[in-house]
């Protein structure tokens, strides 16, 4: 089983988006096994079509003692789809985590139980560190992506997300910058400064900054179906591939 | 000699110098595109080093951060 982790180096980086079209593009490879909300923000559903006055979700269903798997869902896109729940308690995220450590495999055993692909690769959006959530989700993780925009908060933020990443023992890391300008002056020189960090490793696809992710949203679609010809939507497409071939070589490597 | 000058040199000299080329036969292709990535890659190295320090030197929280982090040793950095 394979677990990428969507972790964002600062807030308002764009995680969650990112993570839901990947998880959209995965599945339209037929390589998605599940996606998992950890974010008690909830809205990884927005992106995927989930109704907005629905609270149902993982963390609602343990916190009324029904079965979680009773909180999956499948967008009409064909993700399968754990949402975080509303659960209107400020400890929901540490209430799910303590019940996940008691869950035979934690979260990687949970996320098994859902997938509709045997061999597909399950998605998890994990919130900021150091969240238990997230740190349980990295400890899993096959690879980490974690989210940056290109400004001096994700730069600041990313000492303390590799911290929290080497000390979880995640296989591998791989920084991806999300809302890319080129005709911006920081986001040059911040693409070039991450690149040239001897202390992370880049991925090697960006997804730069387009209106129609935004707008994509508004619609309660994704930018594969609101803008297939967009520039992001070419970004999270090339993104999706890279982790298939990257989980691919790693798992080559392993055997 | 600066080998973005004049790269014919950077690639002819260190070839008649080690004695590695056939220069009377066909040529060693692999030896001679290693030579060729060789003094490229370091020039490439060196001015990527050279552009990271001065996006340093342009943003004040972006050096803090780089200090913070020990990469202090980029050309420029402190400029």
């Amino acid at each position: 089983m394979n677990l990428v982790a969507v972790v964002p180096a600062a807030g308002g980086v764009g995680a969650t988006t990112l993570a839901a079209h990947l998880a959209v593009s995965l599945a339209r490879k037929r390589r998605l096994g599940a996606a998992v909300d950890l974010c008690p923000g909830n809205a990884l559903r927005l992106h995927l079509g989930m109704d907005w006055q629905d609270a149902a979700g993982l963390a609602t269903q343990i916190a009324a003692g029904h079965p979680w798997s009773d909180g999956a869902y499948v967008s009409s896109g064909g993700v399968p789809f754990l949402p975080f729940g509303q659960t209107g308690r400020e400890d929901g995220g540490a209430r799910l985590a303590a019940w996940l450590e008691t869950q035979p495999g934690g979260l990687g055993g949970c996320l098994e139980q859902i997938r509709l692909q045997p061999e597909g690769i399950l998605l998890a959006d994990a919130p900021r560190m150091p969240w238990q959530l997230t740190r349980q989700a990295l400890a899993r993780a096959d690879l980490a992506i974690l989210v940056a925009a290109p400004d001096a908060a994700s730069y600041a933020g990313l000492p303390a997300l590799l911290e929290g990443v080497a000390a979880a023992g995640c296989a591998e890391a791989r920084v991806v910058i999300n809302g890319f300008d080129p005709r911006r002056d920081l986001d040059r020189d911040m693409a070039l400064l991450l690149a040239n960090d001897p202390g992370l490793d880049l991925a090697p696809v960006m997804v730069h900054r387009d209106e129609a992710v935004r707008e994509a949203l508004a619609c309660k679609q994704t930018v594969f179906d609101y803008a297939p010809s967009s520039q992001a939507a070419y970004d999270f497409e090339a993104l999706a591939t890279w982790v298939v071939a990257r989980l691919g070589h790693r798992s080559r490597q392993a055997a | 000699m600066d080998p973005w000058e004049d790269p014919a040199a950077s690639v002819a000299s260190p070839l008649a110098e080690t004695g590695e080329a056939d220069l009377d036969g066909a040529p060693d292709v692999l030896n001679l595109l290693s030579r060729l990535s060789g003094p490229s890659g370091a020039y490439r190295e060196v001015r990527r080093q050279q552009a990271a320090g001065a996006v340093l030197a342009r943003w004040p929280l972006l050096r803090e951060v780089a200090r913070g982090l020990d990469r202090t040793a980029l050309p420029g950095e402190d400029g």
